[in-house]
């Protein structure tokens, strides 16, 4: 055991750790190739002490100590001098690591503010294994906060406005707008500053907007593919088109409607896609709101099957979609109805071969409320949005957010599976205004985009010029003053 | 490099070379791994210095706020063997009502409306609230987790030692068991008898689960009170380890007020005794019931119920509002709903009217009305309207010429049952502003803490006795603000 220890003098103050400890920042790190060293012949390095005492201690413990109560994220000196040790990624990876995502331990944690005077319209985190940075596009402007939450960098792209935002990086974003043509990287690079030059475009329209994006996730494929959804400028034609994103070409048309005449509901593009990459399918599902009430399309499509005919296929007219997802954890398809604003589950193993004529959803809400409102024609589900992270389904209802909750029953007791409703934070309730004592309603403005990554929920509200970021890391005890 | 030995105590002392620092600790405390080691060398330790002199100097000198987290420095003091000492020293000192104050307000991060409280010996807490869902605090108050149990809100909840919580519902039938670290269901219970078929979907009112200062026997068994819909109700007893029934006690209608469900039970183990009380309110006041189940044979020992029992005719009319057993002293204690008045029975010498009622002490304006009584570490604790009040016993005071009159008065008042009124002072807790934030929901007191919900207030108050001055410092600086 002895004589794995080595002995470092970092500016003149003696630490002393195992060569093991040390390997844990990698090979490509100047830690590691330090060897074992006597006491009386140690290394010296010329760097701040008190930051290498964090550092090391990252490197035993695997995480930051927090060294207030309120866990302040690590400084900007700090990150750099991770840089130069090369374990930074190690360290922002540990910072909001997926693991400790605990939706029902989520609080709001920071607010990042934006520059200028357009509220955010869309925001993404990079899926799991990066680290959970948070882009927010606000007119044409996409900025990047790296997952410290420390520094921030901005591109301009060619759009007027983000319609739709997908991480697929740390350092690359693709933004698209339904009334601007074509998919636009927004690349940030460690050493040079953010460009947007690159733009993917459907080969059959090249003036066609994009719908909607999805990504498959980085651990599951070498090259990783985009799903976007494109229409073509006059709106009679639309197509899924796949792209790998290592050499930026297209590889697959999927699904590709016309429009003939009038029939608008025979072809409704789709404008919500979802990778189910350990089912290899992709969910593409678009609605249309005519005067006869709203219509839904969803389609589930396997890529390597066929690109003109849908494995599953369901059209909606009782109580469409107003928003829908897909959770591969669950293996369930999950929508909000656009008439009764209630929750509905799918189960993609119960999805039968003539799939039309059997209703697959069953209302994980309240059903009866369900029904009533959906053959009274109301719409409160307008403006729900619905987004499956891990094992849990949220939906974003104005101003808040619920999630849903799989909880299984012993054995012994049934061992039924049950969805269960809670809010996320206080919920929407009277709140005792601090200090004045009085009581008011806390007013939280429409969500309008939102994203979750790492052990992180990211917020974009209406007519707000910052995002919001809630984090479930263990929180303190509230003191009062 | 700096040395430090872990308190003053003469034994056998190891060194440490913690990271490049040098320790010395006592043998006798450091685990097997460290202590074994026979070289006479510093014992060479890859973890963090920094870690271990915080958790040195929160052990040597308890009052000062550490520089850490207390989570991670309880999780460090396990390797070396000072988790217990650490704990006792960043626990409060015993709970005195006389001279607590509220420390901190613990706010679970979604739903925080507490509905269920479950203290335990050493201080950690279980918390219900919200929609069914469960939070866990550790001995330090730090949050560990928060999951969705399958119950819509849940009423009564107790600890079980190995990490598990027993919660019942009154809005749906069985008592079940969650395991508080997985987050899992792990069984339930249903009341059901195989001769009486309408016994089915009871709920469950009030659980005892072993008296809470108490963790000698580990085989004592959880009493939990079932209600049938059609308002049948009995005490069940459950083995503690296989969850299984035992036995039934107490089987009543539940048609009228004298037979209905009993919403408080104690397990007088001791004495092989059941106390049961069920107390309900209306329009017209106060009624309910005590009782005292022999375990053994099922049969009642003793009864009273008020209004109409066989109580003094002054006190008629004034019938409890709540009501709570003192298992170490062996006095039940009960807060009268009109007067407020607290009254004190001997367990040991029930007779027809064993009360005792006390009469000095702080007076309200609102009586009883709505009082929550709690007997925790020898003091009774009553919440009114207008605060918190606890009655301490004095100390046996050792023969002085000052106080003999008082004496002389003391002997006077001894009734026959052996309850002393004049032995018992009573202090409010609280100030008027802890007062105004709403009358006091649920109490339950856990390690040194009292625990204190209100009504329609978020979080749980934390009540300790402090050692530390809290002095206010009174510069220019903080004068001007």
């Amino acid at each position: 055991m002895a004589s794995s220890v080595v002995t470092l003098i970092v500016g003149g103050e003696v630490f002393q750790t195992t060569a093991a400890t040390l390997s844990r920042a990698g090979a490509s790190s100047p830690l590691a190739s330090l060897a074992p060293t006597p006491a009386s012949a140690p290394h010296f390095l010329d760097r701040d002490p008190r930051l290498f005492a964090t550092l090391l201690s990252f490197l035993r413990r695997g995480r930051l100590a927090p060294t207030s109560p309120d866990s302040d994220p690590p400084s900007p000196a700090l990150l750099a001098e991770a840089r130069h040790f090369g374990v930074e990624g190690a360290l922002l990876a540990s910072l909001s690591p997926a693991s400790a995502f605990s939706p029902l331990a989520l609080r709001p944690s920071a607010l990042l503010p934006l520059a200028g005077r357009v509220p955010p319209s869309a925001v993404a985190v990079p899926p799991s294994p990066h680290p959970a940075s948070v882009f927010a596009a606000h007119g044409g402007v996409v900025t990047r906060f790296d997952a410290a939450l420390a520094s921030r960098g901005s591109v301009l792209t060619p759009l007027p406005a983000v319609d739709s935002l997908v991480a697929v990086s740390p350092t690359l974003a693709l933004a698209g707008a339904r009334d601007f043509a074509g998919v636009h990287l927004c690349r940030y690079p460690d050493d040079a500053p953010a460009t947007a030059r690159e733009v993917l475009s459907w080969p059959g329209s090249p003036s066609a907007t994009v719908l909607s994006m999805a990504a498959t996730s980085a651990t599951e494929v070498s090259s990783p593919w985009l799903f976007t959804s494109f229409e073509s400028a006059r709106r009679n034609s639309s197509a899924v088109v796949t792209f790998d994103m290592n050499s930026l070409s297209p590889v697959a048309e999927i699904g590709r409607k016309e429009v003939y005449g009038a029939d608008v509901e025979a072809a409704i593009p789709a404008s919500r896609l979802s990778w189910l990459g350990r089912h290899n399918l992709l969910l593409a599902a678009g609605s249309h709101s005519g005067p006869a009430g709203v219509v839904g399309d969803i389609c589930l499509w396997d890529v390597r099957a066929s690109a003109t005919v849908p494995v599953w296929e369901l059209r909606e007219k009782e109580d469409c979609f107003a928003d829908i997802a897909a959770s591969e954890a669950l293996s369930s398809l999950f929508k909000v109805g656009a008439a009764s604003g209630e929750v509905f589950m799918a189960d993609l193993r119960m999805l039968g071969g003539g799939g039309i004529s059997i209703e697959p959803w069953v209302c994980i809400g309240d059903g009866q409320r369900a029904a009533a409102a959906a053959s009274a024609g109301r719409k409160e589900g307008n403006g729900c949005r619905i987004e499956c992270y891990l094992n849990w389904v949220f939906v974003a209802r104005g101003g808040e957010v619920e999630v849903w909750t799989q909880v299984e029953l012993a054995q012994e007791a049934g061992g039924k599976k049950l969805m269960r409703r809670n809010w996320v934070g206080n919920g929407p309730s009277f709140v005792i205004a601090g200090g004045s004592g009085h009581e008011s309603v806390k007013e939280k403005t429409k969500i309008v985009s939102w994203a979750f990554g790492g052990s992180r929920m990211a917020l974009a509200r209406d007519d707000k010029r910052s995002i919001e970021v809630w984090d479930s890391a263990p929180a303190a005890i509230s003191f009062n003053p | 490099m700096e040395a430090a030995g872990a308190g003053g105590r003469r034994g056998t002392v190891k060194q440490l070379n913690v990271g490049g620092k040098l320790f010395a600790l006592e043998a006798s405390s450091l685990p097997i791994s460290l202590s074994l080691s026979p070289s006479p060398n510093p014992i060479f330790v890859d973890r963090d210095p920094a870690l271990l002199s915080a958790i040195l100097s929160a052990i040597r000198a308890p009052s000062a706020a550490p520089a850490f987290p207390a989570g991670v420095l309880l999780d460090e003091a396990h390797s070396y063997g000072l988790h217990d000492q650490l704990l006792a020293a960043l626990s409060p000192p015993p709970l005195l009502g006389f001279s607590a104050s509220r420390a901190s307000t613990l706010s679970p991060p979604s739903e925080p409306f507490p509905t269920a409280l479950a203290p335990r010996h050493d201080g950690s807490l279980c918390l219900a609230h919200g929609a069914g869902l469960l939070t866990h605090y550790s001995p330090a108050l730090e949050h560990l987790t928060t999951f969705r149990t399958h119950l819509h809100r849940i009423t009564s909840l107790r600890q079980l030692p190995p990490g598990l919580a027993v919660a019942g519902s009154s809005l749906s039938p069985g008592l079940h068991v969650y395991d508080l670290l997985k987050g899992r269901h792990v069984a339930s219970v249903q009341w059901s008898d195989p001769t009486d078929l309408r016994v089915q979907k009871a709920k469950v009112i009030a659980i005892a689960a072993r008296p809470a200062a108490d963790a000698a026997d580990k085989n004592s068994p959880i009493l939990a009170t079932f209600e049938c819909p059609h308002r049948e109700n009995c005490i069940l007893v459950f083995d503690p380890v296989t969850l299984k029934p035992i036995q039934e006690i107490g089987r009543q209608t539940g048609s009228a007020a004298k037979s209905s469900a009993p919403g408080r039970v104690v397990h007088l183990q001791e004495l092989g005794l059941v106390f049961a009380a069920s107390v309900s309110s209306g329009a017209f006041g106060y009624s309910g019931y005590m009782r005292l189940w022999d375990i053994r044979s099922g049969d009642v020992v003793w009864e009273t119920s008020e209004p109409g029992g066989v109580g003094r005719s002054s006190r008629f009319g004034d019938p409890f509002a709540d009501v709570d057993v003192d298992v170490k002293q062996q006095i039940l204690y009960k807060v009268c709903s009109k007067s407020g008045d607290i009254g004190a029975a001997d367990l040991r010498c029930l007779g027809k009217d064993p009360w005792v009622y006390m009469s000095s002490g702080p007076r309200g304006s609102g009586g009883g009305h709505g009082s929550v009584l709690h007997c925790y570490k020898s003091q009774v604790f009553v919440s009114r309207k207008d605060g918190l009040e606890v009655w301490s016993r004095l100390e046996e005071q050792s023969n002085g010429t000052a106080n003999l009159a008082e004496q002389t008065r003391a002997k006077e008042n001894i009734n026959s049952e052996g309850i002393n009124e004049n032995c018992f002072r009573s202090c409010y807790v609280d100030t008027e502003e802890d007062a105004d934030r709403g009358m006091i929901h649920i109490m339950e007191g856990g390690g040194d803490r009292l625990f204190v919900t209100r009504e329609e207030m978020q979080g749980v108050e934390v009540w300790e006795t402090s050692q530390l001055a809290g002095a206010i410092s009174l510069s220019l600086s903080s004068l001007l603000v």
